[in-house]
């Protein structure tokens, strides 16, 4: 009762500032839903109303088609190609400042570890630290599929200019899965996505982050250094 | 110089009255200066204006003599002496016994016993003294002080009687004496002011009152005194450090105006000139002083000459004598002109101050909880002031009974002389702090030291507002004090629960330890602790974790402090997140985040939801997994904290973008 | 060691101021620091001396000296037109004392022959003395003779008198006196109502002798006068003050005599034959009857 009473909070907060609604349209193939925090995949229908909080799922040979309906009523139409994995949450505009605000705190995520001289290091018993692991196996990796498929939800985001959200989730993906961070065509969507949200300085610098990439082809130098000219200009 | 002041000194120099300057005679250092009530500064002379008793510094004494300058004087006077004390801080008591403030006229015989052997003996003696005077300072503030003083004046006038004597067959004539007596306790009061850093003000009424007077009988009542109430205004110009400008007036009465220079080595010279208008020359004496101090000790010698010795040649015509003249019996129309010295030391407490304290600022109240941090974050402040000529090192001390073993000492500021430095205060406490059950608030003493030595130069009071132990500010970094992972109590629940769940292991077996602990601790405890939601009642009452086990259940603060502690406790890393709703404060809310020590790409070892997760970086600048706890539900167990605390997480971070809003805080422990 | 230095130095100042403070003299004027006053004798009262207000001497001297040889100028004042002088020499030698009971009466005036004052011879007269008895009436006792002229025009102030006795038995004794100048009294005038609390200034003129002033009371209707204190002016200036605190002291009855004596005297010894020493003197004598209130 509690729990819900604290969601229902939660979710008052969320719709304000996200979309007003989100329906199935259309559905093809293996399409499925996991709302909020929990771990269960569900089969979602058409007509189906979501929640912002929940994560789509296309399979293999999978696609849907939503209409989100915004704020002040416009409506949108998104469709999800096969393989991707979205959380409907990031189907928003950030603004300018707020994107800036969200990368800033992706760069500054130490800042509650700075001590000032004055404030007291509390006692503690002994910690240990890192992946000290009980379990003979080891632990599980994240699947690899798994991120190929959020990616591709970030692509999503990209091809219906949710440029913020895109960079953003991106970036998210790569900490979970650092080989596609790796990737050339990964991290461009990235830089690419930072341009046409207009913050060139951050474009610039993912762009010249990516020329440090391992394994960089001449074309591959050149058009890096291409559409850093043109951001320049 | 204030407009104001220049008339006044103007007016001092134009002179008005009728009747001689209130002047104190006894010590050569008001002679030398003249118009002395605004240059009071010890047990000499107080009686030009008690208000300046309050520069005492402990205690004071001096004592006084004269010679008269003629051939015809016989030898030292011994004046008076003067005891003075400082007490309580702000008053000073002093006390003089002048025997040598006296004023003796004889008449000669008119008529004498022919062929007696006795000596003849004087007609009149009419003796006039006041040997006793008692003075109390009071100050108000580092500038104005204000002074009662009670002076006992006498006069005793003896008579010689005739009487005719029939004896046998002889009609003889035969003298005896009588005594009449008179006395009376005059009060007066003074204010000395520091108008600014160069100007003194002092005013002083005089014989404002009379107690228990009596009066000589109608027969020699041609000799009474008649002490009338005068007011004298006397201001000090502070020139230079080593220049001093003094001027007076009274009402019915005269002035003078006066200076001292001191040059350095412990010298003083000091000259005044003194007019009445009622005497003739206007400028009537004029007093020259030379004074030399070492330490505690301090000798002055004065030549007090009259200009004009009509008068004052020890005789005058008896038709001439008018007792209202004499309204000084120190300086008056026959005195004379006379030598003085003095010497005064001082005992006790008498280095000179070199710092003061002009005031002391508390910056906040002591939590128990957190009573430790005032080691080394400021509790308050002071503004200390370098009095002396000399830059000093100055350091602060604050002393509150009970909580401190001792006075803690700041660091050494550097203070050019005249300039301020605000002084940070620290704070050690001992461990009776943390025993305060409810808000008291302890009077502390803040002193300054210019000096290594023991002696402070100043003192200042303080109010010290401790809050009781579980008192809480209500900001997160201040909960942190509350997490006690080495509580015994903590430390007994958290490993009794490990060691009885030690060999039950659930979950996948792939997930990390940290996680399998943390999970096996929440769910040991889930059903032995209670949420009991009372936000407003308990706000700022935080308990401790030992107090949360004994009491089996707390509020949303409590429940997150305690766990904290016991996930501490058993080694894990933890973390408040504290979320303050924009607009709506009274929604805040606070749970915990606990490191799993595991590196993100193996996040599938815990959820495949990503959201029921968090990736920050631990305090070895790693990013690891952190999992949000929502410890108000931990009653109902792990899994649903768990799930609580991502949902939560999730709407407020990243859909309502509170990180990055600063609306949400992520607050570590340890 | 410092404050010990300090206490002891504290302690020599104090011990070297141990003089009293100097006196301020609130001197008078000259003339009040003039009188000195002496006792009187009043011998027995039984015996009647001659008034101090004619004859100059106070009854005590009367009975020391063996004798006097006097020329005198008495005025007497007791208001306007109540003024009255004379002038006279008298002479008495004593030759035994005259006694009643126990009482040194007098003495009985020895026959000196022939005594002429400036050639002029005296009358010789004999001397009386009065025995007074309570209740009974006087009684007066002739014993031996005295020499009295009667200088009422003869008196001049600066004189030099010159008594010469030729004893029948002892040969020529002579003696001589200037007298003084004429002592003219200013204050207080005969009448004079004199106040008690008030300083009484005496004025006078007159030099040539030292003047002295007797106080005595005065019965005005037995015309008798009792000494009372003597004044000696030291230096004769002509001013002089009886104070106040004294003329409080008197007896309370109303009526005082001050009787101004400028005179000149000198003790000789007596011609042969007697004893004890003799007076001469010259005297101007002023009398002024006042009421003491």
């Amino acid at each position: 009762m509690k729990t819900a009473f604290v969601l229902l909070c939660s979710v008052s907060l969320v719709t304000i500032s996200l979309a007003g609604e989100i329906v199935v349209q259309k559905i093809q193939g293996e399409v499925s839903v996991r709302q909020g925090v929990t771990e269960v995949w569900n089969r979602i229908a058409a007509g189906d109303v979501l929640r912002p909080d929940d994560t789509m799922k296309t399979g293999v040979k999978g696609s849907a088609v939503l209409l989100v309906r915004g704020e002040s009523g416009e409506a949108k139409r998104i469709t999800l190609p096969q393989e991707v994995i979205v959380d409907l949450s990031d189907i928003r505009d950030l603004t300018q400042e707020e994107l800036m605000l969200k990368l800033t705190m992706e760069k500054v995520r130490s800042s509650s570890y700075q001590w000032k001289n004055n404030e007291l290091q509390i006692p503690r018993a002994a910690v240990v630290h890192g992946g000290n692991v009980t379990s003979p196996e080891g632990p599980a990796q994240n699947d690899p599929a798994v991120g190929v498929f959020r990616l591709n939800g970030t692509r999503v985001l990209f091809e219906n200019g949710f440029y913020s959200t895109c960079a953003l989730k991106s970036m998210e993906v790569f900490r979970l899965y650092p080989a596609l961070g790796r990737k050339f065509e990964n991290r461009l969507l990235v830089a690419e996505a930072l341009g046409k949200a207009r913050l060139r300085g951050e474009a610039l610098n993912e762009y010249g982050s990516l020329l440090t990439l391992d394994g960089l082809s001449p074309d591959q130098q050149d058009l890096v250094k291409a559409r850093m000219a043109e951001l320049k200009r | 110089m204030n407009p104001g002041f220049r008339i006044l000194i103007i007016l001092g120099m134009v002179m008005l009255g009728s009747a001689t300057y209130g002047q104190s005679l006894i010590f050569p250092r008001a002679i030398g200066m003249g118009a002395y009530g605004s240059s009071v500064k010890d047990s000499r002379a107080f009686t030009a204006n008690p208000a300046g008793l309050v520069n005492i510094r402990d205690w004071d004494f001096s004592t006084a003599t004269y010679t008269g300058v003629s051939t015809t004087d016989r030898g030292f006077v011994f004046h008076g002496l003067t005891f003075g004390k400082r007490f309580l801080d702000r008053e000073a008591l002093a006390f003089q016994y002048a025997p040598g403030t006296s004023l003796t006229l004889t008449v000669p015989p008119t008529l004498s016993i022919g062929g007696s052997n006795t000596p003849v003996s004087n007609d009149r003696e009419i003796t006039y003294e006041e040997p006793f005077a008692i003075g109390f300072g009071h100050a108000f503030s580092g500038t104005l002080s204000v002074g009662i003083l009670g002076r006992l004046q006498r006069q005793k006038v003896m008579d010689t009687q005739f009487e005719i004597m029939v004896r046998d067959t002889t009609v003889y004539p035969v003298t005896s004496k009588v005594s009449y007596e008179a006395h009376a306790w005059l009060g007066d009061a003074g204010i000395s002011w520091n108008a600014s850093e160069r100007f003194v003000i002092a005013v002083v009424g005089r014989n404002l009152i009379r107690l228990g007077e009596t009066l000589l009988p109608d027969a020699v009542a041609e000799y009474r005194l008649s002490p009338t109430t005068s007011v004298e205004l006397s201001g000090a110009y502070i020139a230079s450090a080593d220049l001093r400008l003094v001027g007076g007036l009274a009402t019915d009465a005269s002035g003078a105006l006066g200076c001292e220079w001191t040059p350095g080595y412990g010298l003083a010279f000091r000259g005044a000139v003194y007019g009445d208008q009622n005497e003739t020359p206007f400028l009537y004496a004029v007093g020259l002083s030379a004074g030399w101090s070492y330490e505690f000790l301090e000798v002055d010698a004065s030549y007090l000459r009259f200009t004009s010795q009509e008068g004052r040649s020890g005789v005058i015509n008896a038709a001439e004598f008018d007792p209202r003249k004499i309204t000084n019996i120190d300086l008056n129309p026959y005195s004379r002109d006379r030598i003085s010295f003095s010497i005064r030391a001082m005992f006790g407490n008498v280095r000179e101050s070199l710092a003061r304290i002009e005031s002391v600022e508390m910056y906040s109240a002591v939590y128990p909880s957190s009573f430790e941090v005032f080691a080394y974050r400021p509790i308050g402040k002071a503004r200390v002031r370098n009095i002396s000529a000399k830059p000093i090192q100055a350091r602060a001390s604050i002393f509150v009974e009970k909580f401190m073993d001792m006075p803690t000492e700041s660091q050494a500021v550097t203070i050019p002389p005249g300039g301020v430095a605000d002084i940070e205060l620290n704070a050690v406490f001992n461990d009776r702090v943390k025993d305060v059950a409810a808000m008291t608030i302890r009077d502390a003493s803040v002193y300054a030291n210019a000096t290594p030595a023991e002696v402070y130069d100043d003192r200042a009071p303080a109010r010290i507002t401790f809050r009781g132990k579980n008192d809480w500010d209500g900001s997160v970094e201040s909960l942190r004090f509350f997490v006690q992972p080495d509580d015994p109590d903590v430390l007994r629940a958290s490993r009794d629960m490990l060691l009885q769940s030690r060999d039950a292991k659930t979950g996948s077996g792939s997930e990390p330890d940290a996680f399998i602990r943390a999970r096996t601790l929440i769910n040991a405890f889930a059903g032995q602790l209670m949420y009991v939601s009372d936000p407003k009642q308990s706000a700022d009452f935080v308990q401790y974790p030992a107090e949360t086990l004994r009491l089996r259940g707390g509020d949303c603060d409590d429940m997150s402090v305690c766990f904290a502690s016991l996930l501490s406790s058993i080694g894990i890393s933890t973390a408040f997140v504290d979320v303050v709703p924009p607009g709506a404060p009274e929604r805040s809310h606070i749970y915990l985040l606990f490191d799993t020590g595991l590196d993100p790409k193996f996040g599938a070892s815990i959820s495949d939801n990503p959201k029921r997760y968090v990736v920050r970086k631990n305090r070895e600048g790693m990013e690891t997994i952190w999992i949000p706890v929502e410890t108000t539900v931990a009653a109902r167990g792990f899994d649903e904290a768990w799930t609580g605390g991502a949902q939560r997480y999730f709407d407020d971070v990243e859909v309502g973008l509170g990180l990055a809003k600063r609306w949400v805080r992520i607050v570590d422990i340890n | 060691m410092n404050r010990f230095l300090c206490s002891a130095s504290g302690l020599v100042l104090l011990l070297t101021g141990c003089v009293h403070p100097a006196e301020v003299q609130l001197k008078p004027e000259e003339y009040r620091t003039d009188l000195e006053v002496l006792a009187v004798e009043i011998p027995d009262t039984a015996v009647t001396t001659s008034a101090v207000d004619s004859l100059a001497i106070l009854p005590g001297d009367q009975l020391r000296f063996g004798g006097s040889f006097l020329v005198n100028r008495v005025k007497l004042d007791a208001g306007p037109g109540k003024v009255d002088s004379f002038a006279y020499s008298r002479v008495l030698v004593a030759d035994s004392a005259v006694r009643f009971g126990d009482r040194h009466l007098g003495f009985s005036g020895g026959d000196l022959g022939a005594v002429s004052l400036n050639g002029s011879l005296m009358f010789k007269i004999p001397h009386r003395v009065v025995l007074r008895r309570p209740i009974v009436r006087d009684t007066v006792l002739v014993r031996g003779v005295e020499y009295l002229s009667n200088l009422a025009t003869a008196y001049q102030p600066n004189q030099l008198y010159t008594w010469t006795a030729l004893t029948s038995a002892y040969g020529r004794f002579e003696e001589s006196i200037r007298t003084p100048d004429e002592l003219i009294v200013q204050s207080p005038l005969g009448g004079s109502i004199v106040p008690r609390e008030r300083d009484l200034i005496v004025r006078w003129k007159g030099s040539g002798g030292k003047l002295s002033i007797v106080i005595s009371k005065f019965d005005p209707g037995a015309k008798k006068s009792s000494p009372l204190l003597e004044f000696r002016s030291r230096t004769n200036l002509g001013k002089a003050v009886i104070p106040a605190r004294l003329l409080r002291q008197l007896p309370r009855t109303p009526y005082y005599v001050l009787t101004f004596i400028l005179s000149n005297r000198k003790e000789v010894e007596p011609p042969m034959g007697y004893s004890g020493k003799i007076l001469v003197q010259a005297a101007s004598v002023y009398n002024s009857y006042i009421e003491l209130q």
